[in-house]
C-alpha cells in the first residue's frame, strides 16, 4: 500500500467531514446534560508516545532506549521519527474530552473533526478525570445496539468475504472465514465485512421489534423518552431516557438484556393434553402457570409466522397444515397442546418449543447493555468507517428508512478514486439506488457518496 | 399507619425514621442519650444485637414502651461501623434483614405496600390493579402483587434461582406481578443492600458505649479468626481466571455468593486439587455459612460418579449467569479468548508460570481463538 496515497485519502476525507461540521450544527443531537458526559474520539491520524523505558537483556544487562517525544502521524509508526527505537506507544484515540456546552462540542467538532465521535451513555460528576473512581459514575441511559453482524443474515454469503494471510497460500472465500483454512489449515484470515439492504432491513426489523414488543409492549415505556438512531454502519441503536432506569445497575441491565433476547428462558414442558412446565430446577410449582403462559406467547408467535420458516423439521408440515389449531389450543387458558394437530406428538411439541424461544427475542449485542461506562456514537455525527450520517429517526420514520440513501451526506458531484489489484474483491454496493461494482484494481469516477463509502471503507484510495 | 412495634421491626421505614429522629434528632444527640445513666440499657441491648448477628442468632425485638427503644438499632449500626470490619457488617446486615423477613411474614398486604411505597418509593399494587382477583386470567390468580419492573430490578439479580429471573417472569405494561413472600423476600434484600452500602461518620464515643465496643471487638477477632479462610500460595491464585479470581475474592471478604457461584468456585477448586477441608475453609466466612451444610454440599460436588465429582460450568454458562466479568467488561485477560472453560485456563497459565513465560502473544500465533468479549 502506498501510505502517501493513504494519507492524501484521509486527509481528503477530513477536509470533507470538516465542511460538513462547519455547515450542519442544526443536526447534531446534544446529549441530555452534556457536561456530565465524557466523550470519545477516534481520530484520523495517530497520537504517538516514545516512553523513555529501561530495558533488560537476558544477560542481566540493562539499558535505555526511547527519547520521551511525542506527534502525530497520519502513517501508523513502528519506531521513533526521531530517535528510531521500536515498540512506540501509538493510539488513535482521544478518551476522558468533557464539553460544557453545546456551543463547545460543535466548535470543536470543526475543530478536531475526528473520523468518528463518541459520548457515554452515563452522567458522571467528573467525565475528564482518568479513572472510573474519580468521575464519579451518577447513573447511565440505557443503550441497546443491534449490528447486522450479530444477525447472520444469508447474504453475507454474498458479500462477506476472507482470505487466508499465510502469504504463501491467500485463499479466498465467501461468507465468515471458517475455522481452519481448506487450502493450507491455517488459522487467521483477512475479513472484510459488507452491507446490503438485506442484512441491513433485518437489522432494522429486530430494532422495531425491540421498540415495539419489548420497550413500549411489555416494559409499557414512554415513547417519548427513547431515542432511536441508525448508527451510519450496520445497525441501530436505541437508547432509554427515562430517569427512572439512569440507576439501575450492571447486574439488572443484564437482566433485562436475557428478557429481551430470551436467553436463559425456560422451555421444558411437559403434555398431557394441558401444556404445562417440567417441574425442573429451582421453578416453584406456583410460578408454572405463568411460564407456561410465557412459552405459550413465544409459541403462538412462532406458529404465526411458520410459513417463512426456513427449517425442514418433520413437525413444519402439520403445524402449517393445523396452524389455526395449534393456536386456538395455545391461547387458551391454561394453554393446550391441541390433539387436532397431527402428527405432533410430546416430543416434537417440545423441539417447537425450543425453536420458538429462539425466534422469541431480539439478537441485542448484550455487553453494551450491561457495561455502564459504554460509549456510543453521537447523533448527527459522521461514520468514519462508512462517510455516512449517524442518523435520528422517529419510530414512524424507521419503518420506511433506507439507511443507503437517506443517510447519505455527500451527495454532489463524482470523485475518482483508484481501487488496489487486491485477493479479495470488493462487493458491489448499492448508494443512493445505483448499483456499483465488484472492483478490484481499477480506476473509477463514481457518484460521491459511493467513492466516500469506498474510501472510508479502506478499499480505494484518491486519485 | 404503622404500630409502636412495627416502627421498631422496620428500622428502616419512614415512620421508624422519623420516630427515631423525634427521639435523637442526630447522632450528637443519641450519644448524650446513651451516655446518660437512663440511657444504658440502650447499649446493653445494641451489643446484645450485635452479638446476636455475630452469633448468628435471631435478632429479637426490644419494646420496653420506652421511647428510647427506637435508638437500640441505630446503636448497633453505630457499634458495627466504629469497628469498620466488613466481615461483622455483612453479618449484621444478615441477620437484620433476615429478622425483618421474619416479621413480614406476619404483616397485612397492604402493610406490605404501604412499607414498600413510603420506604424505598416502590410502585408497587394488588396485581391486576383495581380489576378482582377472580376475574384475572389463571397464570396470574396466583400472584399477589405486581411491580415496576425496575423497582424488581434492583433486587432481584440478586437472587440467583431460575425463578427470580425475569426472562422467566411474565412482563405486562412495565409490570412485574409477584407473590407475597417474593415481595417480602425483596423488601429485607433491600433493607440489607441499604445497611451495606451506609457509611455514617463516627464521632467520638462517650465511655460506656466505647467499652462495648472494645468487648465486641476482642470477641469478634476470636470468633473471625476461627473462621479465617484458607489462602492459597500465591502461584495457584495467579494461574485463576478471572471469574474465579473475583468468586474467590468475595469469599475471602466474607461476602455471600449466590448458589451459583459458590457451586463453580468449590467444584473448580475440588478439580485443581484442593482438598474438601481447604474448599470448606474458603467458605468459613461468609455471613450465611452452616458447616453441617455446607460440609454435606462439598462432600457432593466432591464425590459425583464414583469419586470424579462435578465438573465447574463453562465459560456460556458463566456468562449467563452473570459470573464472566471478562463478559461484563469489568476485567480483562488476554487468554479467555482462547479457551471456553475455567479448568483450560487455569491449566495453561499455571504452564505458563511454571516456565516463566511472560509474554502473551503465543496464544495468537499457536491457538485458536475460541471466543470474544
Amino acid at each position: 500500500m502506498a501510505p502517501d496515497k493513504s494519507v492524501r485519502t484521509k486527509k481528503m476525507l477530513q477536509l470533507m467531514f470538516q465542511e460538513y461540521y462547519r455547515v450542519h450544527h442544526d443536526t447534531i443531537d446534544i446529549p441530555l446534560r452534556i457536561q456530565n458526559r465524557e466523550f470519545g474520539l477516534e481520530n484520523w491520524d495517530f497520537s504517538w508516545i516514545c516512553k523513555k523505558r529501561k530495558e533488560v537483556h537476558e544477560d542481566g544487562k540493562e539499558n535505555w532506549v526511547g527519547c520521551g517525544r511525542s506527534g502525530r502521524s497520519f502513517v501508523n509508526l513502528l519506531k521513533c521519527p526521531h530517535c528510531g527505537a521500536p515498540g512506540l506507544q501509538v493510539t488513535r484515540w482521544s478518551r476522558h474530552i468533557g464539553y460544557r456546552t453545546r456551543d463547545h462540542l460543535l466548535n470543536d467538532l470543526v475543530k478536531t473533526v475526528p473520523h468518528s465521535i463518541y459520548h457515554s451513555a452515563a452522567f458522571y460528576s467528573v467525565p475528564v478525570a482518568r479513572s472510573m473512581a474519580e468521575k464519579k459514575w451518577q447513573g447511565a441511559e440505557i443503550v441497546f445496539d443491534i449490528d447486522a453482524d450479530h444477525l447472520e443474515s444469508p447474504c453475507t454469503e454474498r458479500h462477506d468475504v476472507w482470505q487466508c494471510t499465510n502469504s504463501a497460500c491467500g485463499a479466498t472465500g465467501s461468507g465468515s472465514h471458517p475455522d481452519n483454512c481448506p487450502d493450507c489449515d491455517g488459522t487467521t484470515f483477512r475479513a472484510l465485512k459488507w452491507i446490503c439492504d438485506e442484512c441491513l432491513t433485518a437489522a432494522k426489523k429486530d430494532t422495531m421489534k425491540l421498540y415495539d414488543k419489548f420497550l413500549t409492549g411489555h416494559f409499557g415505556l414512554d415513547s417519548d423518552k427513547i431515542q432511536l438512531n441508525y448508527s451510519g454502519h450496520r445497525g441501530y441503536h436505541v437508547r432509554v431516557r427515562d430517569p427512572m432506569v439512569f440507576n439501575l445497575d450492571s447486574n439488572g441491565r443484564m437482566e433485562l438484556a436475557h428478557y429481551i433476547s430470551g436467553f436463559g428462558m425456560n422451555t421444558s414442558i411437559t403434555t398431557d393434553g394441558y401444556l404445562r412446565v417440567k417441574p425442573t430446577g429451582d421453578l416453584r410449582n406456583w410460578q408454572m402457570p405463568s411460564i407456561a403462559r410465557k412459552i405459550a406467547d413465544t409459541m403462538i408467535e412462532f406458529i404465526n409466522s411458520i410459513d417463512v420458516y426456513q427449517g425442514k423439521e418433520p413437525w413444519v408440515k402439520s403445524l402449517k397444515l393445523y396452524r389455526e389449531d395449534a393456536i386456538a389450543g395455545l391461547k387458551m387458558n391454561p394453554p393446550i397442546l391441541s390433539a387436532k394437530v397431527k402428527k405432533v406428538g410430546p416430543k416434537y411439541w417440545q423441539e417447537i418449543a425450543n425453536k420458538s424461544v429462539l425466534l422469541y427475542g431480539v439478537d441485542i449485542d448484550q455487553p453494551v447493555t450491561t457495561d455502564i461506562h459504554r460509549v456510543i456514537r453521537l447523533i448527527g455525527s459522521l461514520n468514519g468507517k462508512t462517510g455516512f450520517a449517524v442518523t435520528e429517526l422517529t419510530r414512524d420514520a424507521l419503518t420506511d428508512f433506507n439507511p443507503l440513501s437517506d443517510s447519505v451526506v455527500f451527495n454532489k458531484g463524482t470523485i475518482q478514486i483508484s481501487i488496489p489489484e487486491r485477493g479479495i474483491t470488493v462487493p458491489e454496493i448499492t448508494i443512493d439506488g445505483d448499483t456499483y461494482g465488484p472492483f478490484n484494481g481499477s480506476i473509477e469516477t463514481l457518484p460521491s457518496s459511493t467513492a466516500v463509502f469506498l474510501l472510508c471503507k479502506g478499499m480505494a484510495f484518491i486519485e | 399507619m404503622a404500630t409502636r412495634l412495627q416502627l421498631l421491626r422496620y428500622p428502616f421505614s419512614r415512620e421508624a425514621r422519623q420516630a427515631m429522629q423525634r427521639v435523637a434528632r442526630d447522632l450528637g444527640t443519641l450519644i448524650n442519650i446513651v451516655e446518660a445513666q437512663e440511657g444504658n440499657y440502650v447499649i446493653r441491648e445494641a451489643t446484645e444485637r450485635v452479638y446476636a448477628a455475630l452469633n448468628q442468632e435471631e435478632i429479637v425485638t426490644v419494646n420496653t414502651n420506652d421511647d428510647r427503644d427506637f435508638l437500640i438499632y441505630s446503636t448497633a449500626r453505630l457499634i458495627v461501623e466504629k469497628l469498620g470490619d466488613n466481615r461483622l457488617k455483612e453479618y449484621q446486615a444478615e441477620a437484620e434483614s433476615k429478622a425483618v423477613n421474619k416479621h413480614l411474614g406476619n404483616e397485612s398486604d397492604d402493610f406490605v405496600m404501604h412499607l414498600c411505597r413510603t420506604s424505598f418509593d416502590w410502585d408497587v399494587e394488588r396485581v391486576g390493579g383495581s380489576t378482582k382477583k377472580s376475574a384475572l386470567p389463571d397464570y396470574l390468580q396466583r400472584f399477589d402483587f405486581q411491580m415496576s419492573f425496575i423497582n424488581f430490578l434492583e433486587i432481584a439479580p440478586r437472587f440467583h434461582a431460575d425463578e427470580w429471573k425475569l426472562v422467566n417472569r411474565i412482563v405486562e405494561r412495565g409490570k412485574v406481578p409477584v407473590r407475597g413472600s417474593e415481595l417480602r423476600r425483596l423488601i429485607s434484600e433491600k433493607f440489607k443492600i441499604l445497611i451495606l452500602n451506609s457509611t455514617l461518620s463516627v464521632p467520638t464515643l462517650p465511655r460506656n458505649l466505647s467499652l462495648a465496643v472494645q468487648q465486641i471487638e476482642s470477641d469478634l477477632k476470636v470468633k473471625l479468626k476461627r473462621s479465617e479462610p484458607i489462602k492459597f500460595t500465591e502461584k495457584t491464585v495467579t494461574a485463576f481466571p478471572p471469574c474465579i479470581t473475583a468468586m474467590h475474592q468475595t469469599a475471602l471478604e466474607g461476602k455471600n455468593l449466590s448458589h451459583h457461584a459458590r457451586f463453580t468456585l468449590a467444584s473448580f477448586l475440588l478439580k485443581i486439587g484442593m482438598s474438601e477441608d481447604e474448599v470448606l475453609g474458603i467458605f468459613k466466612s461468609a455471613p450465611d455459612f452452616v458447616r453441617g451444610l455446607a460440609e454435606y454440599q462439598v462432600r457432593h460436588i466432591a464425590s459425583k460418579s464414583g469419586g470424579e465429582g462435578y465438573t465447574p460450568p463453562a465459560c456460556r454458562n458463566l456468562r449467563g449467569n452473570g459470573l464472566c466479568p471478562v463478559y461484563q467488561g469489568t476485567t480483562f485477560d488476554p487468554l479467555c479468548e482462547y479457551i471456553v472453560h475455567p479448568l483450560g485456563f487455569y491449566e495453561t497459565r499455571a504452564w505458563e508460570i511454571s516456565k516463566g513465560v511472560k509474554s502473551h502473544s503465543w496464544y495468537a500465533q499457536k491457538r485458536k481463538k475460541l471466543q470474544s468479549f
